[in-house]
């Protein structure tokens, strides 16, 4: 099967979100602008029919649909009425999805917690008080609470897989370059990719095979979209899951006991799993940041003033002008070997280090994030922030697939486990992930 | 915080990140995926829809143009 | 004093879209922002699609023209950050060298790159214009091997008919830049931004060079700066810090791929290189045995010289040859237009050489027709029936007439003022409309009057 099967028509599925908004999203705010020409998509929709007929489905702020701004949660771009569809926004369309409105996030998705936006921060509807993560915390909240069926978030470091798991939800970082980035606000351009946000994980495959194959930008996959739901299978006979002890000694015991029966589910669905080693995991963290301060540098340099009315330096929140800083300084011709250059061996080494770790197994299971979500509002430092991504950048800076189902709760606060697969098999992936959802 | 106190700890923070990274004798990795990146000549295309609405959203415009800055560069 | 001069020259690639995106390449017709899209304006969230190959291929010719080697190693394409209005994205793509260590005209060419035009911004409106943003350009380095700016003027006379041979860049003109650098005696390394044309760059130089040769007889130092060219003023004048970016922070774009010169797209390009203007012009005096000015002068452009060969299928080549460098490229060059701006055809240039050969049309009347069919934009074959040479009878009328009107000059001749004849040659000549043998004339005048 890879049609969707929705209880209701369009419209009234539409109906059903709107009024859920309608109760909590003053409570949640997950929406920076919602669509005024959603109905009409719907009736659309019914006519037309499509793959994704009648789903509804939030969009991250940082990505462009024609009429709506892409804000990126910033008052740098807070009148930036995109004139064009990214690419996984048209894809989305033809198969007859509705858009429900423009997601909040944190600010140029520079954050881990959704508490970074000029829109002000996003609740976690599944742990009240909690913070949602991110940064697509919109996007994840969003589906959590029933406003939308699915979203699109973007991913760069966890940005899809950190909230999905602190909101209990499914969340999937595709294979670098298997998804367009046509469209999508970037944050580090050698990182960034759009995925797919879901209540579970056949939607979200659904959804990915969607939006999945060539576009026409320079750096892209060859590939066609693969028809994920139909091969979907919670039969785990003969697939060898990996686990990294590395993984064990940063991540929280009440996190690791939920991941750790987790693991004991796959085994009883026919898994084997595997301890595997990830030496350099420690590395990973200060790689991916220094890369992300140059890129992310680099991008901003079009938010002058002149186009879109203000200069982001002197708008933008703390952690975006940190990074900008940051990005400026190591790029300096002086400075580029001993800080950027020596981040993109780094990412040689760590890339590496997964691809052999990946060789002995089909998939590498891990936690998603090193601790729970923080309360809303308790201050973090910097460093403090950036450590709820070390388990979730290495799938980015090597390329690789990663999702994130629920796993389990603590406290009532949900965990979800992460599922690493090689370049291009997303498909095992998302099988593991099958078998692992339902665990609550 | 103000603006100078946020580069001040940003450099507090780079310190702190860079010091996980030793010298290492590997090549740099730019790109994770081969990809061709090239593309024919083709026939052009143009969307009038697409300038105009571009156009719509510029803060200062003149007809046709945006604006910039006048007369600071010379 | 010893004077260092190298440039760096950018000139538009003739591709029909632009280089990362579908947008036409060609805006010389276009309203103000219309050839653009999401990609070309820079806006967020907007990816280059693939390098256009035409362009790519377009620089490997040119490279190869220039005698360079195509780099093997991959060549990735970087952002070269700065700020600047034209500059949607606030940083321009720019390849790392395709072609090193080149040759012309005994000037080394160090490198040879692809990159992105800017939009067009005007400093004293602040108008900004992005239907060029996105168009490819090639980019040539060269040593610092000049030492005049008439040698200056002469290699990029020969450069820009290189340029134009390789059938690779834009032929519109007027779209070339040159960034040039001076030093003199080892001084400071001097950059002039902002000239574009060969008499910008020849009048810059001179103006520059002489700005800092007095300089130095003061006693006064050479700053190492970047100086804009001001076209009106013909002076150089130092700008503004802000403009000559201190670093700019080159990264490879995270959004292209490196480029892959491989041995086949080299080989490819180099087996359909058309022949260089030396080649030409050894050729043409080997194979029409014509001298090496006129080969010179024929081959100066590539059209021209097309049209020299074809009309050597049909006229002696020694006379088209001559005609060619006296008459049209004269004709060209006091209209200031390219052979292929210029209207004529081939046709035409047959026509008339016939028509004189078979002595009905005048060497002035010859020049005559081809300067009318370049002010006109009328044909040779129509105008050499008007012009052609009046007949035996009309001649011996026209005589007559000039002997009965000019009665004084008759008499001035008769009393032995011998040259009263070319007064009378010339009333011949207007009557005629120019059209008469003049030697005919002067023959049957001196028979009237003995």
């Amino acid at each position: 099967m890879n049609e969707l099967v929705l209880e209701h028509s369009p419209l009234e599925n539409l109906e059903r979100c709107l009024e859920r908004i309608q109760e909590r999203e003053r409570e949640i705010n997950a929406f920076i602008e919602l669509n005024p020409r959603a109905e009409e998509e719907a009736r659309r929709a019914e006519r037309h029919g499509g793959r994704l007929c009648g789903l509804t489905v939030a969009v991250k702020s940082n990505i462009n649909v024609r009429g709506l701004r892409a804000t990126c949660a910033s008052k740098t771009l807070e009148n930036y009425v995109a004139p064009y569809d990214a690419v996984a926004v048209q894809r989305l369309r033809s198969e007859g999805a509705v858009i429900v409105g423009m997601a909040n996030m944190d600010e140029f998705a520079c954050g881990s917690s959704g508490e970074t936006s000029y829109f002000g921060p996003t609740q976690n509807p599944a742990a009240e008080g909690r913070i949602p993560g991110g940064s697509s915390s919109g996007s994840a909240a969003a589906v959590a609470a029933g406003f939308a069926d699915a979203a699109l978030g973007s991913d760069t470091g966890g940005s899809i897989r950190n909230p999905a798991s602190h909101c209990g939800v499914v969340g999937i970082k595709p294979t670098y370059g298997l998804v367009p980035r046509h469209g999508l606000i970037d944050l580090a351009m050698s990182l960034d990719q759009i995925g797919p946000i879901a209540r579970d994980v056949r939607t979200a495959a659904l959804l990915l095979e969607v939006i999945a194959g060539r576009g026409r930008e320079a750096s892209m996959l060859d590939v066609q979209p693969q028809p994920y739901t139909r091969h979907l299978s919670a039969d785990l006979a003969g697939v060898r899951v990996g686990f990294a002890r590395e993984f064990e000694e940063v991540t929280s015991p009440e996190i690791l006991g939920v991941i750790k029966r987790s693991l004991r589910r796959l085994e009883a669905q026919g898994a084997e799993v595997v301890e595997v080693e990830l030496p350099s995991l420690e590395k990973a963290l200060p790689t991916y940041y220094l890369i992300v301060f140059v890129e992310f540098f680099s991008a901003t340099r079009r938010y002058d003033g002149r186009r879109y009315g203000y200069r982001i330096e002197e708008v933008c929140g703390a952690e975006v002008l940190r990074r900008i800083h940051l990005g400026s300084y190591i790029s300096q011709k002086e400075y580029a070997g001993r800080y950027y250059r020596r981040a993109l061996q780094f990412r040689s080494l760590i890339r590496r280090e997964l691809l052999q770790a990946l060789e002995q197994v089909d998939v590498l299971a891990a936690p998603t994030t090193p601790k729970l979500p923080h309360r809303l509002g308790e201050s973090l430092t910097p460093l403090e922030m950036y450590a709820y991504d070390l388990l979730t950048v290495p799938a980015n800076l090597a390329g690789i697939p990663a999702g994130v189902v629920p796993a389990g709760r603590v406290r009532g606060i949900p965990v979800g486990l992460q599922v690493h697969a090689k370049p291009l098999e997303e498909q095992v992936m998302l099988n593991v992930m099958l078998a692992a959802e339902g665990a609550e | 915080m103000s603006r100078a106190e946020v580069v001040r700890e940003a450099e507090r923070v780079l310190q702190e990140l860079a010091k996980h990274l030793e010298e290492i004798e590997l090549e740099e990795t730019y790109h994770v995926i081969e990809a061709e990146g090239v593309r024919e000549d083709s026939a052009p295309e143009r969307d009038s829809s697409f300038s105009e609405a571009a156009l719509s959203i510029a803060p200062r415009r003149d007809g046709r143009y945006y604006v910039a800055e006048a007369g600071a560069w010379v | 004093m010893r004077v260092k001069i190298g440039f760096e020259i950018h000139e538009q690639l003739a591709t029909r879209t632009k280089l990362f995106c579908t947008s036409p390449a060609d805006y010389r017709d276009a309203e103000p922002n219309t050839n653009v899209c999401e990609i070309c304006l820079g806006l967020p969230g907007a990816k280059p699609m693939g390098v256009n190959a035409d362009a790519v291929e377009g620089v490997v010719a040119i490279a190869l023209m220039l005698n360079c080697e195509i780099v093997q190693e991959p060549v990735y394409i970087l952002r070269k950050h700065y700020d600047y209005p034209d500059l949607p994205s606030g940083y321009q793509r720019t390849s790392m060298p395709i072609g090193r260590n080149g040759e012309l005209a005994g000037v080394k060419i160090w490198e040879v790159h692809l990159e992105e035009d800017p939009g067009k911004y005007d400093p004293v409106t602040g108008k900004v214009d992005y239907n060029r943003s996105g168009v490819p350009l090639v980019e040539i380095v060269t040593a610092p091997d000049i030492t005049s700016p008439e040698e200056a003027r002469a290699f990029m006379r020969e450069l820009v008919k290189v340029l134009h041979y390789s059938g690779r860049v834009r032929r519109e003109g007027g779209t070339m830049r040159v960034d040039v650098n001076v030093s003199i005696e080892d001084g400071a390394r001097v950059e002039i931004k902002n000239i574009n044309s060969i008499k910008g760059l020849y009048r810059a130089l001179k103006f520059e060079i002489t700005r800092q040769k007095n300089l130095r007889r003061r006693g006064r130092a050479v700053k190492r700066e970047t100086r804009a060219y001001i076209e009106e003023q013909m002076i150089t004048r130092s700008m503004r810090t802000k403009e000559t970016a201190e670093d700019y922070r080159y990264i490879p774009d995270p959004d292209l791929p490196p480029l892959r010169l491989t041995p086949e797209l080299v080989e490819r390009v180099r087996s359909q290189l058309p022949e260089a203007p030396h080649q030409k012009l050894q050729r043409f005096m080997q194979q029409y045995r014509i001298s090496k000015d006129d080969a010179w002068a024929i081959t100066s452009e590539p059209e021209l010289a097309d049209a020299f060969e074809r009309v050597c299928k049909e006229v002696e080549p020694l006379r088209a040859a001559a005609f060619f460098r006296h008459i049209i490229k004269k004709t060209l060059n006091y209209h200031n237009l390219s052979f292929a701006e210029s209207g004529i055809t081939v046709e035409d240039i047959v026509e008339v050489l016939q028509a004189m050969s078979s002595g009905r049309l005048s060497q002035q009347a010859g020049e005559l027709v081809i300067r009318e069919v370049v002010q006109q934009r009328r044909r040779a074959s129509e105008l050499v029936q008007q012009l052609s040479r009046v007949d035996e009878r009309s001649l011996e009328r026209a005589v007559e007439q000039a002997l009965a009107e000019n009665q004084k000059a008759v008499q001035d001749y008769l009393n032995g003022r011998k040259e009263a004849i070319n007064f009378l040659l010339g009333q011949v000549m207007r009557i005629t409309g120019g059209r008469a043998d003049a030697a005919k004339a002067l023959q049957m005048l001196r028979e009237r009057l003995s």
